[in-house]
C-alpha cells in the first residue's frame, strides 16, 4: 500500500516561517511532517500497523524561543492556519494530531534548564526539554522533581503541563499542577504572558490552572517554573497481600488518611496479581500482559513467514480473552498491594513502619520488599510493550478514571462487568488521595480486521465511560482529552463547557490552536 | 441569618451622602424581586442597603469618618435556595442591574461594594451543613455557612477542615472561595483552593453547574480554581465540597528565640526543606512579640519562632525532635510550649485588633501581606521596615511558609497628622509598593483583590488580563455579577 502524502504548506508560508526561526528550524519532508501526525493513540496505531495515516501537519516548524513562537502564532492567526503545539508525542489521546493540517509547532529545541535555586526550591526550565533529560539534570545537581509519568522518556515537560499529567510518585510529590508554580505562554494572539510564580499566596482566578490541561488548544507554554525537591536520603519498599480489592483498597484509604505521603502505593487487582507473581512481579500491564497473551512473541516469527496462521492466533486471543477473564477464579493471592517511601531518613523509616503497623492489622500479608523493588525496576516497561500488540485485528489499551473513596469499588466493579464479556481486563488502583484514588485498567481483545476492531474499541470505551459517568466519578485522571475522549465533555463538564468555550472564543476566535480538539 | 459584623455596628457613619443610583425606586424590580423571594426576603430600606455597602477596608473607614457613606445597593435578597439565586440571574439580566454575592463583609479590598447599585445577594441563609462523607473525608455544605460554624461542626464530630484564616470569625465558607482565602495552617492543609473538591455554581445566564467529584482530573482547565477566587464576577457559588481531615489526637508547640530574624528565616526554611510539614510557623519580629503578648505573663522579647505540629502522637514527636535540632543549629533559645500556646489561642483577637475597622479615632491601621521566595525574604523584611519604620509603627511576622518561600505580614500604624487621612493612607502605601517592588516580593492580597488590589492583579497578569475581561464578556453579556471587581 502507498502513502497518500497530501502538498504541505504552500512555498510562501514556508518562506515567511523561515524568516521567523531560520531555515534549518521549518521543514516539509514528508518523514518529519508523518513523524510529527502522530501519537500513542491506540486507534491511530492501528490505523498506521495497516499503513493508512489519515492526517498530515503542512509543515513542522521548531521554534528556539519564545519569541519565535510568538511570530510563528502571529502568523498563523493571520493566514488562519492551525498551530499544534509538539512535544514528544506519547500521548495517547489523539491530542497532537493535525485533523486540519497546519503547522506542527514542535517545541524540542527549546529545552534549557534557566536557573536552579537551593534556597527557593525551584527549577526554571523551558518547556521543550525532555522528562528524562530534565530528571538527571535535577539529579546530578542534588535534586528531583518528583514527576515520574511511566512516558518519562519520551514526554517533555511543556506536554506534562499541557495534558496535565500525573507521576508515578505523585502521592508524594504531587501532579504536575502541584509541581508548576508559574508558567510562560504564548497566548493564541501571539502575546508572550507570563503567570509568576508568587510563593505565599496569591488571589484572583488562577489562569495558570486554565491552561493546565488545556492540551494545546489555548496557547503554546514555552516556560515553567516548577518545585523541586533534595533527592531521597533513603528508601523503603514492601509488598502485602490483601484477600480482595475492597479490602487493599482499604488499605491505600487508611495510610492516605493517617497522613501518610508514600511515594508509590499500588494495588494489583487479583488477575493483575496473578500475572505479576507468574511472571516474578515484573511491572504487570503491558508487560506482564504482552508476556502473558502470545500476541507480540509470535508476532514477530509469524507476521512475515505466515501471515494466515498468525491471524488466527489472533481469532483466538479474542475467544481467549473471555476465558482469561475467568483466570481470576483460580487466584490464591488475592491483591498485592506495593508501597515505597523515600525522602528524609527519619521521615522515610517512621512512615514506612506506621504504614506496615496499619496493613498488618488490616489483615495484609507481609511479603517483603521484593515486589515493590521488581516493580521499581521495572516501572517505565509498560508503555513501550504495547504498540507492537496492534496488527491483524487485535488492541490494547489502557482506561484511568477516578473516584471518590466511597463510590472506587463500586465504579471498579461497573467498568469491569461492562468490559469483560469483550475484552481480557485488569487493573490496578495507584495515585491515591485523602478523598479518593484512580483506577488503571488494562484491557486486550482483537476482532476480525481493523475496521471491526475500531468499532469493538470504541464501543468499550463507550462502556466504561457511561459507566464512569453513572457511578460518579471523573472520566480521566491523568491521560486527557484529546481527540478519544471529546465526545464526552460535555457529559462530564455540562453547562461547564460553555466557560470552557468562553474562554477559548475570548482567546482564540479564529480556532487556531490545536483545532478541534476536547469537545471545543 | 440577621448577625452583622461587629465592623458594621461599630462604623456607622456620621452623615450619608446618598448618591443616585439607576434603580432607585424602581417598583417593577422590587415586585419582581418579591416574587421570587416573598417579601420576607426582600429589602430596600437605605439603613439595611447601607449597612451593606461598608466592608473593613481603610478608605471605607476613612469615608465613613469623613462622613462620606459609601452609596448602597438597592435591594437585599436573602435567598435560601439555588433555584432563586438562578430566577435572580436572569431578573438582572434582564434590567441589566448589578449583584452582588455577599457573606459576612470582611472583605479589606472592595470586594462587595455596591458601585453601580443593584441587588446585594446575602448568602448567610444558606449555611447548612449537607452531607459528610466519612469514608472519603468531604463535607458538603452550602456556601453561605459561617466558616467558624462549619469548623465547630466539623470538631464536634472529630473532623477538622483546617482552614484559619485571619478573619475566621465573621467570614462564610462562599467568601474563603471566592476570594481564594489562604489561612495560617497553609504549610499542612493547603489554602482553600486545594481543599475545594467541586462545588456547584450559577453563572449569570441562571443556569446550575457542578464540577465533577472526583479526587483529580485530566479533562481540560480546573473549572474550580478558575472560579476559585473570580470574587463573583463569574458565578455565585451555592454549595461546596471540601476536603477535610480527621481531627488530630496530638498537638505539638514548639517556641523558639532568635536573636536575629534572619536567623529564624533560616531555620524555618530548613524545616520546609527537610520535609517537615508543621501546620503553623509564625516568626515573629521583635514588635510583633511586644505587641502580641503584652498582655500575657510570659515577658517574652525578641524574634520568637512558634511552631505547632498535629497528627498522631508517633509523628509529632518526630517532627517535634527534628524541628528542635534545627533551630538549635541556627541560635534558637527554646522557650517551651507557652509561647505557642498562648499564640494559638489568642489568634483571631490580634487579628481584629489590628484590623482597620477597630482602630482609634486619629490612626489608621492596615495590613500588608507579601509574598515571597526564600531568597528574597529577609531583602522585603528590611526594605519594608526600612522605608515605613520612620514615619509609621511597624510590626512584622513570617507565617504559611512552603518549600518555596513564605508571607510577610506587615501591620503598620500609622497616626493622624496634619495630613488628611486619605493622603496618610496613600503616603503609607506609595512607600510600601516602591519597598516591595524593588526587594523581590509580591503583594498578596489577604482577603481578595477587590476593588483595591485591582490595579495590581491586572499588572501581574499581564495580557491574560484582556483574557479574563473577555471571558467575562462571554459569560456576563450584561454585566450583571459584581461589576468592577478585579478590574472587570
Amino acid at each position: 500500500m502507498t502513502l497518500k502524502i497530501p502538498a504541505p504548506a504552500a512555498p510562501e508560508i514556508v518562506q515567511k516561517l523561515i524568516d521567523i526561526v531560520g531555515e534549518n528550524n521549518v521543514s516539509v519532508s514528508p518523514v518529519k511532517r508523518l513523524l510529527n501526525s502522530r501519537d500513542m493513540f491506540p486507534v491511530s496505531l492501528m490505523h498506521h500497523a495497516e499503513g493508512v495515516v489519515e492526517y498530515f501537519a503542512d509543515v513542522v516548524v521548531w521554534p528556539e524561543n519564545a519569541e519565535h513562537v510568538a511570530e510563528v502564532v502571529k502568523l498563523a492567526k493571520s493566514i488562519r492556519m492551525p498551530v499544534i503545539p509538539f512535544g514528544a508525542g506519547s500521548g495517547v489521546c489523539g491530542g497532537v494530531l493535525p485533523i486540519h493540517g497546519g503547522i506542527s509547532l514542535d517545541l524540542k529545541k527549546m529545552n534549557g534548564i534557566l536557573d536552579v535555586s537551593a534556597e527557593n526550591m525551584t527549577v526554571v526550565a523551558e518547556s521543550g526539554i525532555m522528562g528524562q533529560t530534565f530528571e538527571m539534570e535535577l539529579n546530578r545537581r542534588g535534586y528531583t522533581l518528583g514527576h515520574f509519568p511511566s512516558s518519562i522518556y519520551c514526554s517533555t515537560l511543556g506536554g506534562w503541563a499541557a495534558a496535565r499529567s500525573a507521576g508515578q510518585l505523585s502521592s508524594k510529590y504531587g501532579k504536575i499542577e502541584d509541581i508548576v508554580m508559574g508558567l510562560e505562554f504564548v497566548s493564541p494572539s501571539g502575546d508572550i504572558t507570563q503567570i509568576s510564580p508568587v510563593p505565599g499566596y496569591d488571589s484572583g482566578p488562577d489562569w495558570k490552572q486554565v491552561l493546565i490541561g488545556s492540551e494545546g488548544t489555548l496557547g503554546v507554554i514555552t516556560k515553567v517554573t516548577c518545585r523541586i525537591h533534595p533527592n531521597p536520603e533513603s528508601r523503603r519498599f514492601v509488598g502485602f497481600n490483601f484477600p480482595d480489592a475492597p479490602s487493599g483498597t482499604q488499605a491505600m484509604r487508611l495510610i492516605m488518611q493517617h497522613g501518610l505521603r508514600p511515594a508509590s502505593m499500588r494495588l494489583y487487582d487479583e488477575l493483575d496479581t496473578m500475572l505479576v507473581g507468574s511472571k516474578g512481579a515484573e511491572e504487570s500491564a503491558g508487560v506482564g500482559l504482552a508476556d502473558f497473551l502470545p500476541v507480540t512473541q509470535i508476532e514477530t516469527r509469524l507476521r512475515t513467514i505466515a501471515p494466515g496462521f498468525f491471524n488466527k492466533a489472533q481469532r483466538f486471543v479474542a475467544r481467549w480473552s473471555e476465558v482469561a477473564n475467568l483466570l481470576e477464579k483460580f487466584s490464591k493471592d488475592g491483591c498485592l498491594l506495593i508501597l515505597m517511601f523515600e525522602g528524609q531518613e527519619a521521615i522515610a523509616e517512621y512512615e514506612y513502619e506506621t504504614a506496615v503497623r496499619l496493613c498488618e492489622k488490616l489483615g495484609g500479608k507481609n511479603c517483603g520488599p521484593d515486589p515493590a523493588l521488581k516493580w521499581f525496576k521495572n516501572r517505565y516497561h509498560v508503555s513501550y510493550k504495547m504498540s507492537k500488540v496492534f496488527y491483524n485485528g487485535a488492541f490494547v489499551d489502557t482506561i484511568e478514571v477516578a473516584s471518590t473513596w466511597k463510590k472506587l469499588i463500586p465504579l471498579f466493579e461497573e467498568i469491569r462487568d461492562a468490559i469483560r464479556p469483550r475484552a481480557f481486563l485488569m487493573a490496578h488502583f495507584s495515585h491515591s488521595y485523602d478523598d479518593g484514588c484512580s483506577i488503571y485498567f488494562t484491557f486486550l481483545s482483537s476482532a476480525k480486521n481493523s475496521i471491526e476492531a475500531e468499532k469493538a474499541h470504541r464501543k468499550i470505551w463507550r462502556l466504561a465511560m457511561e459507566a464512569t459517568l453513572r457511578v460518579g466519578g471523573t472520566i480521566s485522571h491523568h491521560h486527557g482529552i484529546g481527540l478519544s475522549k471529546a465526545e464526552y465533555m460535555v457529559e462530564q463538564h455540562g453547562d461547564l463547557m460553555n466557560i470552557f468555550r468562553a474562554v477559548k472564543d475570548a482567546g482564540d476566535p479564529d480556532n487556531i490552536m490545536n483545532p478541534g480538539k476536547m469537545g471545543l | 441569618m440577621r448577625k452583622t459584623t461587629p465592623g458594621h455596628r461599630q462604623c456607622l457613619p456620621d452623615t450619608v451622602i446618598k448618591m443616585p443610583s439607576r434603580f432607585k425606586g424602581n417598583v417593577e424590580i422590587f415586585h419582581r424581586l418579591k416574587e421570587i423571594f416573598g417579601s420576607n426576603r426582600v429589602r430596600n430600606s437605605s439603613v439595611e442597603t447601607l449597612l451593606y455597602a461598608q466592608d473593613i477596608s481603610p478608605e471605607s473607614l476613612i469615608a465613613r469618618r469623613a462622613g462620606r457613606a459609601a452609596s448602597g445597593a438597592d435591594f437585599i435578597v436573602r435567598p435560601v435556595a439555588v433555584e432563586e439565586i438562578s430566577r435572580l440571574m436572569r431578573v438582572a439580566s434582564r434590567w441589566k442591574i448589578p449583584i452582588l454575592p455577599y457573606g459576612a463583609g470582611t472583605s479589606r479590598r472592595g470586594s462587595v461594594a455596591p458601585l453601580e447599585g443593584g441587588i446585594v445577594c446575602d448568602m448567610k441563609r444558606m449555611n447548612r451543613i449537607l452531607s459528610i462523607d466519612d469514608e472519603s473525608l468531604i463535607v458538603s455544605a452550602q456556601a453561605g455557612i459561617l466558616g467558624e460554624h462549619l469548623e465547630h461542626e466539623l470538631n464536634r464530630k472529630g473532623f477538622t477542615l483546617g482552614h484559619f484564616p485571619w478573619n475566621f470569625r465573621a467570614s462564610t465558607l462562599g467568601g474563603w472561595v471566592a476570594t481564594r482565602s489562604a489561612g495560617e495552617a497553609l504549610t499542612k492543609y493547603g489554602g482553600i483552593a486545594d481543599m475545594v473538591v467541586s462545588m456547584q455554581a450559577v453563572l449569570p445566564d441562571g443556569s446550575i453547574v457542578k464540577t465533577r467529584t472526583a479526587p483529580r482530573s485530566a479533562t481540560g482547565p480546573d473549572f474550580n480554581r478558575l472560579l476559585t477566587g473570580s470574587e463573583g464576577t463569574l458565578a455565585i457559588m451555592t454549595r461546596v465540597k471540601l476536603r477535610i481531615h480527621v481531627r488530630s489526637r496530638s498537638v505539638a508547640h514548639l517556641s523558639f528565640r532568635f536573636k536575629k530574624f534572619s536567623d529564624g528565616v533560616l531555620a524555618a526554611r530548613q524545616m520546609l526543606h527537610r520535609g517537615l510539614r508543621p501546620s503553623t510557623i509564625h516568626l515573629f519580629d521583635k514588635s510583633e512579640t511586644a505587641e502580641f503578648f503584652a498582655d500575657s505573663k510570659l515577658r517574652l522579647s525578641g524574634n520568637m519562632l512558634l511552631i505547632t505540629f498535629e497528627g498522631h502522637e508517633s509523628r509529632t514527636e518526630m517532627e517535634s525532635r527534628i524541628a528542635e535540632a534545627i533551630c538549635s543549629d541556627y541560635g534558637g533559645d527554646s522557650r517551651g510550649e507557652e509561647p505557642s500556646q498562648y499564640r494559638m489561642e489568642h489568634r483571631f483577637s490580634r487579628a481584629f485588633r489590628t484590623s482597620p475597622a477597630f482602630s482609634r479615632k486619629g490612626v489608621i491601621i492596615d495590613t500588608i501581606e507579601i509574598g515571597a521566595p526564600w531568597s528574597s525574604i529577609q531583602n522585603v523584611y528590611e526594605s519594608l521596615a526600612k522605608a515605613l519604620s520612620k514615619r509609621f509603627e511597624i510590626c512584622a511576622f513570617l507565617s504559611r511558609p512552603t518549600s518555596q518561600g513564605a508571607a510577610l505580614t506587615f501591620t503598620i500604624t500609622a497616626k493622624a497628622t496634619k495630613e488628611s487621612d486619605i493622603d496618610l493612607h496613600k503616603n503609607l502605601w506609595d512607600k510600601a509598593v516602591k519597598a516591595v517592588q524593588s526587594s523581590g516580593g509580591a503583594f498578596i492580597p489577604t482577603s481578595g483583590v477587590g476593588l483595591r488590589g485591582a490595579g495590581l492583579f491586572a499588572e501581574q497578569m499581564g495580557a491574560a488580563h484582556n483574557w479574563l475581561k473577555e471571558v467575562k464578556v462571554e459569560i456576563d453579556p450584561n454585566r450583571i455579577l459584581n461589576p468592577g471587581k478585579l478590574g472587570l
